[in-house]
């Protein structure tokens, strides 16, 4: 069993604790499902484990590109994958879980937005490769490769996306908690000085508008309608009005007790679905670190050459 | 397609994990016939499961880099909204993996698909009718 796993055992256990009072003794002595203050700084939430991360998926996805692009080769076709760095840290406007995580410093330096994952040159030469045009001919051969390359390294797609969707749900249940709902009152109240017309109900949560709203993504230029041209916008750097809406966003949800009540309710969903479905979760985890590590392999492989 | 007898808002971690045992014979490692209307090099969503929206498969939305807001968005020749409306999805890009938030602006949590998989039906999936935004991993 990997440490991850014992991990999660570990966990999995404290919450059987939480959510049965049928647990045996023996099954959580001394466990303490509640966070920790460190765990609620950093957003950390019971089912972060699970799944696959950006950062895994991107160094996963590489390794199935470098099998397609050697398939086209073979087959006298170039599709050349440029080198990127497959294990990128996670950005710091980001959860373990990829939630998006506001903080009075990442307010500050980034006001809404997020840095991108890869540098700049990177970007540009994935964007080119991903749009390139392909002949009929060209683009079957590369579908027949893209699917050889996933029988080599098979996707557990569905297994990757069930702990999404618990989390997903969770999010979504968690604004509607009443106590969430009384804090985002009391967020609203505390925003109301900065003119925002169509301030949401929620700051964060539910599957409504949340921050930014759309009228601040159109003042900001971070949302545009037409697909493709606002990469430089949404990567810019936020102008100073962005940064102050921000801060004053993040202190009003310290201050109202939103981010206390939205990090409880979702710490308390989440650890109920866990203690549902950690059979399944742990089953299906395992298939994915397997397919994590066959393709870090590939990666392994190739590496030196 | 959201409609008053299948939106659940309410959290059932069972009734997931009980849909999702049922979705791995579901996904969709490879195009069929209705996924491959969306174009190639691009990530659509469809308003109905089985890859249509009112029973077309030309009637999707489809990025290829991003969507921020599927709420700016109307399916191909209706007047349907894209957001929170999403009830299958197919990834048809050459690259990247495609993910999918549950708010705009890559707000909350994302489920994601890998090149050349989909989703028949989000349904299954416990993710029916909850997109907002879309993008392809890195970009």
């Amino acid at each position: 069993m990997t440490t991850r796993s014992l991990l999660l055992r570990a966990l999995a256990t404290a919450l059987c604790a939480a959510v049965f009072a049928s647990c045996s003794p023996s099954e959580t002595d001394g466990a303490d499902p509640a966070p920790n203050a460190q765990q609620a700084e950093s957003w950390e939430l019971p089912l972060d484990h699970y799944g696959v991360s950006e950062s895994e998926m991107i160094g996963a996805n590489h390794a199935e590109d470098l099998l397609a692009s050697e398939c086209m080769t073979d087959a006298g076709l170039s599709w050349s994958i440029p080198a990127i760095d497959t294990t990128p840290p996670r950005k710091p406007t980001r959860t373990e879980g990829n939630q998006r995580l506001l903080t009075e410093e990442i307010a500050t330096t980034y006001g809404y937005r997020e840095p991108p994952i890869y540098p700049e040159q990177t970007l540009e030469t994935l964007s080119e490769l991903a749009s390139r045009s392909l002949s009929v001919s060209e683009q079957s051969t590369l579908d027949k490769c893209i699917a050889d390359a996933q029988h080599t390294l098979p996707i557990p797609a569905d297994e990757m996306n069930f702990s999404s969707a618990l989390t997903m749900n969770a999010y979504i249940e968690a604004g509607h908690d009443s106590e969430v709902e009384q804090a985002a009152g009391r967020w609203r109240e505390c925003m109301q000085p900065q003119g925002i017309s169509d301030l949401p109900a929620l700051p964060d949560g539910g599957d409504s508008e949340t921050m930014p709203s759309a009228s601040l993504r159109e003042r900001f230029r971070m949302d545009r309608a037409a697909d493709q041209e606002d990469e430089a916008d949404e990567f810019a750097s936020a102008g100073a009005e962005e940064v102050a809406i921000a801060v004053a966003d993040v202190r009003c949800r310290q201050s109202s007790g939103f981010n206390k009540a939205f990090y409880a309710a979702q710490w308390r969903l989440q650890s109920q679905a866990l203690a549902e479905s950690v059979d399944q979760l742990e089953s299906e985890q395992k298939q994915i670190e397997a397919w994590l590590a066959q393709s870090h392999e590939v990666l392994a492989q190739r590496a030196g050459k | 397609m959201r409609t008053s007898n299948t939106i659940k808002r309410s959290f059932s971690a069972l009734a997931v994990t009980a849909a999702l045992g049922a979705a791995a014979l579901l996904s969709a490692p490879a195009a069929s016939a209705a996924a491959s209307n969306c174009p190639v090099k691009f990530a659509c969503i469809w308003a109905d499961s089985g890859w249509v929206t009112n029973g077309v498969g030309s009637y999707y939305v489809g990025f290829q880099r991003k969507i921020p807001n599927y709420a700016r968005w109307h399916y191909n020749s209706t007047s349907i909204s894209a957001n929170d409306s999403a009830s299958s999805l197919y990834n048809n890009g050459n690259l990247s993996t495609a993910m999918f938030y549950v708010n705009a602006n890559r707000g909350g949590p994302a489920i994601s698909f890998p090149k050349k998989t989909g989703s028949v039906n989000l349904s299954i999936n416990g993710v029916n009718d909850q997109l907002s935004s879309g993008y392809f991993a890195g970009f």
